[in-house]
């Protein structure tokens, strides 16, 4: 039981707001076709001396494993390119706090502008003044609700992620039995897609049944006690899908109090530390993990290719990453464990 | 009675004897309360210029006057929630000074509020002893451990002495009726009010009936030999109630009468003013 | 008609004159036992609530559903028992689930410094208490303080705290959480004394029946009911007023420590989210339980039982197979109905 604290919403859980599964194989092909396209641009153009570029990455906060890893990636990506990374943000998901930092780095006059915004309507007016300006602005995780003033635009493909959950679970338990979802709270875009494609998979499996939809309001507490009673309600349990950090992990403990572990196989979403030490004790079984590395090397190449005027290369539809499956099996795998959130720049 | 221990500012015997005694007062009796000089401002307010007053043992003093004419002032000086800019108090001919009520209280001036100042969610014990709360003994007392069923056996007992029924000291001070807080508020005053006990307003809120069983009240304590200052406006009840009346008259005290002497109508002429132009105080 | 507020948003010592009961000399006796009966009411609720998920899903009935219950309850049972406290002396305390995640942090940061810094686990775990229970009970004194000091509404304050506090998690260890702890929070989370009763169940009891015993047995206890029920009078009476809310909200901030550290030895790991939203749960319980916002009245049962009726429904929702949004309309339902009784008896009590 819990109740929402309107004074207390920490909302940077929630991150990733995907505009929508549509676009879920145009973006995937894109991922790699693109990728292809602008690494190739960027080795050709670092060769003679080419224009010093800064660009500006503003992360929903700082501190968070996901956005220091999308980080990672577009410093990398800079290095490359011979492109200035300039990291700077809040410390926390706040919108009172990236305001006054979007606004004054406009004054810097940065070359491109990379940005999660923490509100997708409140941050359009500090985001239409780079526009206005004639900087590039290009969206990585969250995006604006308007999305015609961007130059570009990369997030994680929530949907699918949710899919991928549902193949894992459904594998791990020989394509039989009942299955539960352990959800964050209704209305949030990234973890009900989550949900809606994990449910749609479920479909596709004549022996397998969602027997319950839980919502945890982002207690760990709260998941764990649904968790153990979800396994006494339902005997025929082999799977719990948590749809965020705290859902999985409280799932994962749930799991493991009721004595359950290995019998009853649980999916989280993404790979933070805490979540992988998890992983590997076997509490959870399944990660899907988001890949913020990729966003962040991609938000910097589209920049790139704006800036050196190979616009036709950046997508017109918001790009949607595949995630990574991560299992107790394989997170050793230096393949799989890359994947990882890291947790310093 | 526990915590009997004279706050600081105490010395003895300054105004012993030099207070006139009055008509009605035994001669060379000490006075239980002696207030001499009083006076307070707020601001530029002159709230009490020079108060006299004396109330002997066993005595009942009426304390009358129109609003605004320093009533509340003085009663709140003596009873410590007000300090005066000057003059002394004395109680028993001891000078003393209080700056808080909990020290007139030590000393053993008791007030009974107009507003009675109970508790509504504690029990009749409970407020009867709020802040002098018994503890049990050996090592729990540590904790503050009350004595409960000493408390409420001590309590009924005092509320007896008054002649005060309360089906049970259990019940909660808020569930009883007008009446019966009324009489709580004054037993708590009689209980630990050992030199004196102050009434402010006490029939104010109440019916006739009542006013009648406060009255019973004042008069038994006055009868156990502890002097009762009665506020009142309620002029026919001071007078029934009351052997000597005090009149305050814009901060000054312009009358003490004696009831024999004196009428309700000399006391309104007082009040009022009007005996000023014949008399002079 | 102007609305009356609670204490709560008024500066301390200004809040309004007390309830005072309609005059009349007699009362029929059925009103006494409709007096009697609402002290356990919520009692019965309980038996109820627990009947009817029991009788849907015997399940309920199982040692497992036992255990997960009252593992839920641990960090409700302390900031309830906390928020009594202040709720009795006409306050609030808003901060206390903030509280919980702050203190839970430093401590997992502090024990995972010690750890690095190759010290003892017991040491390294006793420390880790200490730094939650002293540094939980200086921030309840700071709320304390600063509504006695400064007289500022407690609601003011103690949103100030949670809004400030609960921010701060996510400053220590890059907001990320602290997982390297000494393997004796863990047992301390996952041992069960006979199998049936949790360490940190065993805590919160004992804690819930100390506190209840100096609440309901002890001078302290009786201050707290009569600053809360008539402050005007208990200043009166000599009661040092500021000193006692100064104790009431660092009590609340303690035991908000407390239950930061049974949180993290549930979990094993130190989770900067904890506790978020929890002060609106540990009112709720509070609430259930009989006591009144306007402060004077409540009962340490009646939180207890509360309490586990918000427990209950997380668990027995799931059970009988009602969607999860169902929880806190349910909850939103009790709340109402448990003060809406509330007064129905008051009223019949004071007639």
């Amino acid at each position: 039981m819990r109740m929402r604290n309107p004074l207390r919403n920490r909302g940077w859980r929630y991150r990733a707001a995907g505009s929508g599964a549509a676009a879920l194989l145009a973006a995937t092909a894109l991922a790699s076709g693109v990728t292809g396209a602008g690494t190739a641009a960027a080795s050709a153009t670092t060769k003679h001396a080419a224009p010093k570029y800064n660009v500006v990455l503003i992360p929903g906060l700082t501190t968070d494993p996901f956005y220091i890893t999308m980080g990672i990636g577009a410093k990398a990506e800079a290095a490359k390119l011979g492109v200035n990374l300039i990291w700077k943000g809040a410390t926390t998901w706040s919108t009172t706090l990236q305001t006054p930092i979007v606004n004054a780095t406009l004054a810097t006059h940065p070359s491109a502008l990379l940005i999660a915004p923490t509100d997708s309507k409140a941050l359009f007016k500090p985001i239409d003044a780079y526009v206005k300006a004639g900087i590039p602005v290009i969206t990585v995780d969250t995006t604006l609700a308007n999305q015609s003033i961007l130059a570009g635009a990369v997030s994680s493909d929530n949907f699918q992620g949710g899919e991928a959950a549902a193949k894992a679970i459904a594998a791990a338990a020989h394509y039989k039995g009942g299955v539960a979802v352990i959800n964050v709270e209704k209305g949030v875009s990234t973890t009900d897609l989550r949900q809606e494609g994990f449910l749609a998979q479920m479909k596709k499996y004549p022996h397998m049944k969602v027997v319950a939809t839980e919502y945890d309001n982002d207690s760990q507490t709260t998941a764990e006690s649904q968790a153990r009673a979800l396994i006494l309600a339902h005997s025929n349990l082999v799977g719990i899908f948590g749809t965020n950090l705290y859902s999985a992990q409280g799932a994962g403990d749930g799991v493991a109090a009721s004595g359950d572990k290995g019998k009853i196989f649980v999916a989280g979403y993404d790979a933070e530390p805490s979540e992988v030490k998890l992983l590997r004790q076997g509490v959870i079984n399944i990660l899907v993990a988001q890949n913020p590395a990729q966003e962040g090397k991609l938000g910097v190449q589209y920049a790139y290719d704006y800036l050196t005027g190979k616009k036709n290369l950046i997508p017109k539809k918001q790009v949607l990453l595949p995630n990574v499956v991560m299992t107790t099996q394989d997170i050793n795998n230096p393949a799989i464990a890359k994947y990882i959130y890291k947790t310093s720049l | 009675m526990e915590d009997q221990e004279l706050p600081g500012g105490t010395d003895a015997g300054s105004s012993n004897g030099a207070a006139p005694a009055p008509r009605s007062g035994a001669s060379g009796v000490v006075p239980t309360i002696a207030v001499r000089g009083i006076t307070k401002h707020f601001g530029s307010v002159q709230a009490l210029r020079g108060v006299d007053l004396e109330i002997y043992p066993g005595e009942v003093v009426g304390l009358v006057g129109d609003n605004g004419a320093g009533k509340s002032t003085l009663v709140n000086i003596i009873s410590g929630g007000l300090q005066p800019n000057a003059g002394t108090i004395s109680v028993e001919g001891k000078r003393v000074t209080f700056s808080s009520s909990l020290e007139a209280r030590r000393l053993g001036i008791e007030t009974v509020y107009q507003d009675l100042a109970l508790a509504p969610d504690l029990s009749v014990w409970a407020n009867i002893f709020l802040g002098r709360e018994r503890s049990v003994k050996g090592p729990l007392r540590w904790f503050g451990w009350l004595d409960r069923k000493t408390m409420a056996k001590e309590a009924q007992a005092d509320l007896d002495r008054t002649r005060i029924r309360i089906d049970s000291v259990n019940s909660l001070a808020g569930r009883l009726s007008g009446g019966q807080r009324q009489a709580i508020a004054v037993g708590r005053a009689v209980a630990w009010g050992s030199k004196v006990v102050l009434m402010d307003e006490p029939t104010a809120a109440l019916g006739v009936e009542q006013q009648e069983r406060v009255g019973q009240l004042v008069e038994s304590v006055a009868g156990q030999g502890v002097p009762v200052l009665l506020i009142s406006h309620n002029l026919p009840q001071v007078y029934r109630l009351c052997k000597r009346v005090i009149v305050l008259f814009q901060g000054q005290v312009v009358a003490n009468l004696q009831r024999d002497d004196s009428t309700v109508d000399d006391i309104v002429s007082w009040i009022t003013g009007a005996a000023l132009g014949t008399k002079t105080p | 008609m102007p609305v009356k507020l609670p204490p709560a948003f008024s500066p301390p010592g200004t809040a309004a004159s007390p309830r005072v009961a309609r005059r009349g000399e007699e009362r029929p006796a059925w009103i006494g036992v409709v007096d009697r009966i609402g002290d356990v009411w919520i009692v019965g609720v309980l038996g109820l609530m627990v009947l009817v998920f029991g009788l849907l899903n015997t399940q309920l009935f199982t040692k497992d559903a036992w255990l997960s219950i009252s593992n839920y309850s641990v960090q409700f049972l302390l900031l309830a028992a906390g928020q009594l406290f202040v709720i009795l002396t006409g306050g609030i305390d808003l901060s206390d689930g903030a509280i919980l995640g702050f203190t839970g942090m430093v401590s997992g940061a502090v024990m995972q410094s010690m750890l690095n810094s190759h010290e003892g686990n017991v040491v390294t775990t006793v420390a880790g208490f200490l730094v939650a229970l002293v540094l939980g009970a200086l921030i309840g004194f700071g709320n304390g303080f600063l509504i006695t000091r400064l007289k500022l509404p407690p609601f003011i304050v103690t949103l100030g705290s949670l809004t400030a506090i609960g921010a701060a998690p996510s400053l220590i260890n890059g907001g990320t959480e602290v997982s390297n702890l000494p393997p004796q929070i863990g047992t301390i989370g996952t041992s069960a004394i006979g199998g049936w009763v949790y360490t940190t169940f065993l805590v919160a009891v004992v804690v819930t029946v100390g506190f209840g015993l100096l609440l309901h047995r002890t001078r302290f206890g009786l201050r707290t009911f009569a600053i809360g029920s008539n402050g005007l009078s208990a200043r009166r009476a000599g009661i040092n007023v500021d000193r006692h809310i100064v104790l009431v909200y660092t009590i609340s901030g303690l035991l908000s420590g407390l239950a930061g550290m049974m949180v993290m030895a549930n979990f094993n790991v130190a989770n900067p989210l904890s506790g978020q939203n929890d002060e609106l749960d540990a009112i709720a319980a509070v609430v259930i339980g009989g006591a009144s916002l306007f402060g004077g009245r409540g009962h340490m049962l009646g939180t207890f039982v509360g309490t586990m009726i918000i427990s209950l429904l997380v668990t027995g929702l799931v059970l009988v197979n009602v969607n999860g949004s169902w929880t806190e309309v349910a909850t939103g339902v009790i709340i109402v109905a448990a003060v809406a009784l509330d007064q129905v008896r008051l009223r019949l009590a004071e007639r």
